[in-house]
């Protein structure tokens, strides 16, 4: 991948977004990092709804970093769109970054098609070593090419 | 044979045999025969013509009725015999003597080759055979009594027996009505029971949601002081005075400790409620896997761990069983005496105990023991570390006084029990007992 691939962070905290971007900042992780507050904006962002049909200002991620408790849809939401979209469902990487450390939460973002399961740190600096890491797999995965079609 | 007895026999209507006649004619009480569509008499025995008052002659070859008192009933009487075959008796009061006298009759039919031929007549004057009369009638009147007392006593009985049926008719339907009612009863306490159970599993759910809740939503504001204080001493450092990046020090410190505080709490909350299946666990496997998660602590403490075998497999829940033993082997890493590297001893007890001193194992038990080197614990704390939040050195060793709660907990969803040896100076040995699986 390269560091022009988009990665797209669902979250409804102001306050984790901030952090994740200090992070990211800290993380040496430059990638075009596009944000969105509840699920309903996610799936809208992917379907190119609205402004995001514009996708050269807002382009179709390769992964995205997804919460689960938001309010209008939340994470689980977002997973089960996806899966229901033939082209889209097992190409794009789907990380989930929550505070839940639920077993149940866990099973069934596996169930619904997550591809990962990271649960938010307390701690900046555990926070960094955490976007170090996925910066370091983004460099060296191999993304597939997206096919735009989106089943409504 | 008499001479008029030979006359009585050349007389004798057809069906009477010599024997017949030689009874007759010697009978006490008075008979004759007469044939059935004339009523003419054929024969008299001598008792009926000394009722009569004539002699023989006189009264054969005369119809019945010239005879005898109130002759229509009799006739009658005849008339019916001979046309139903059936024999009848017939009680008659004459009025004309002076004293009330019953006349009784009693006529049955004589069949010759199953035809009826003509019927015999039994007549007895009461007044004259008074007391055989008497006797007839009170021995009918006796039978009759005791018939009737007979009878009443069946009633009675009956009534008796009809009154202990109804009883029981009665108390089988109490009895049948107590089941239903029972049964009734019963389906009513197992849907309340049911009922309960739900309402238990679904305040049991509400509070495992809360809990979680309230850990996972207390999470985020420590995220963000926890950041941002960083961010401060990062970014805004130089505009901080060395108090002013203390402050942020300490807040980034509080707001990992109240972290640690519900990570733990989480952790006993989960023990407490989750469903647990105890299966055959190899305690060797469980060990290894809790010293290679420790193995960066145990290099920085210099510590020297020595597991003493052999290992038997338990019934155990491996996540709990995991937890018990990190929570232990921590503390044994935390708390040492200063400039003294803890050295730790994991080892493996079965029935019955080389100590005799020691409290015995129960049977189907193993007794596994954490022993230490560190600071010990004076008896008149050893029951207090096991309550939540306790911490007894707080000052000087780090932690958030769930850790003993939470192990001696989960050894006890295990069908166990945990506790501790030890004395101040003297390093600890904790213990605890699992079943063993055979």
């Amino acid at each position: 991948m390269t560091d022009q691939q988009t990665i797209l962070l669902v979250d409804d905290s102001e306050n984790d977004l901030v952090l994740m971007k200090l992070a990211f900042r800290k993380a040496d992780f430059t990638t075009p990092l596009q944000t969105v507050y509840n699920g309903e904006e996610a799936i809208a962002y992917l379907a190119g709804e609205g402004r995001y049909s514009n996708r050269t200002q807002f382009p179709m991620p390769a992964v995205i970093l997804l919460d689960l408790n938001m309010p209008m849809k939340n994470g689980f939401d977002v997973l089960t769109w996806l899966r229901s979209q033939p082209s889209l469902r097992k190409r794009i990487s789907t990380i989930v970054l929550t505070a839940s450390v639920r077993p149940e939460d866990v099973e069934r973002a596996f169930d619904l098609g997550a591809n990962s399961y990271l649960v938010k740190p307390t701690a900046l600096e555990d926070l960094i070593a955490m976007i170090r890491c996925l910066r370091d797999w983004l460099r060296i995965n191999h993304f597939p090419p997206l096919n735009e079609y989106v089943k409504r | 044979m008499p001479e008029r007895q030979t006359q009585a026999m050349a007389n004798q209507p057809p069906g009477l045999s010599n024997l017949c006649l030689a009874f007759t004619e010697h009978a006490p009480l008075p008979m004759a025969t007469v044939e059935g569509a004339t009523h003419i008499v054929r024969y008299a025995n001598p008792a009926f013509c000394s009722l009569m008052n004539k002699p023989m002659e006189q009264l054969i070859g005369r119809p019945l009725s010239e005879l005898l008192p109130e002759k229509d009933q009799c006739v009658a009487l005849l008339d019916r015999v001979f046309r139903t075959g059936k024999p009848e008796r017939h009680t008659e009061q004459e009025h004309s003597k002076p004293h009330p006298v019953f006349w009784s009759y009693t006529m049955w039919p004589v069949l010759t080759e199953k035809r009826l031929v003509g019927v015999i007549v039994q007549v007895t004057e009461t007044a004259q055979f008074h007391g055989r009369t008497v006797a007839m009638n009170e021995a009918l009147m006796l039978g009759a009594v005791q018939q009737h007392e007979i009878a009443e006593a069946a009633d009675r009985l009956n009534a008796k027996l009809e009154q202990e049926i109804t009883e029981r008719e009665q108390a089988q339907k109490a009895l049948m009505e107590a089941k239903a009612a029972l049964a009734d009863e019963a389906v009513l306490l197992e849907r309340l029971v049911a009922e309960r159970t739900a309402e238990l599993t679904s305040t049991n759910k509400q509070l495992e949601a809360f809990v979680y809740t309230i850990a996972h939503d207390l999470r985020a504001p420590l995220r963000a002081m926890q950041g941002f204080s960083m961010m401060l001493i990062d970014n805004e450092g130089e505009a901080l005075s060395a108090t002013g990046q203390d402050h942020a020090q300490n807040i980034s410190k509080s707001a990992r400790f109240m972290d640690a505080l519900l990570t733990d709490i989480l952790a006993l909350a989960s023990i407490t409620q989750q469903r647990i299946e105890l299966v055959p666990t190899k305690l060797r496997t469980i060990v290894q896997a809790v010293l290679s998660r420790l193995a960066e602590e145990i290099q920085q403490h210099n510590a020297l761990i020595e597991t003493i075998g052999p290992w038997p497999t338990v019934l155990a829940h491996a996540p709990t069983l995991s937890q018990v033993l990190f929570n232990l082997l921590s503390n044994a890493l935390k708390f040492t005496k200063p400039e003294v590297p803890p050295q730790i001893r994991l080892r493996v007890e079965e029935a019955p105990s080389s100590n005799p001193s020691a409290k015995p194992i129960q049977p189907g038990f193993v007794r596994v023991w954490v022993e230490d080197n560190g600071i010990g614990i004076a008896p008149e704390h050893q029951e207090q570390i096991f309550r939540l939040f306790m911490r007894l050195h707080r000052d000087t060793y780090s932690g958030t006084g769930v850790g003993l709660a939470i192990a001696q907990k989960g050894v006890e969803r295990m069908g166990g029990t945990l506790g501790v040896e030890s004395s101040l100076g003297q390093g600890s040995r904790f213990w605890f007992q699992l079943r063993k699986q055979h």
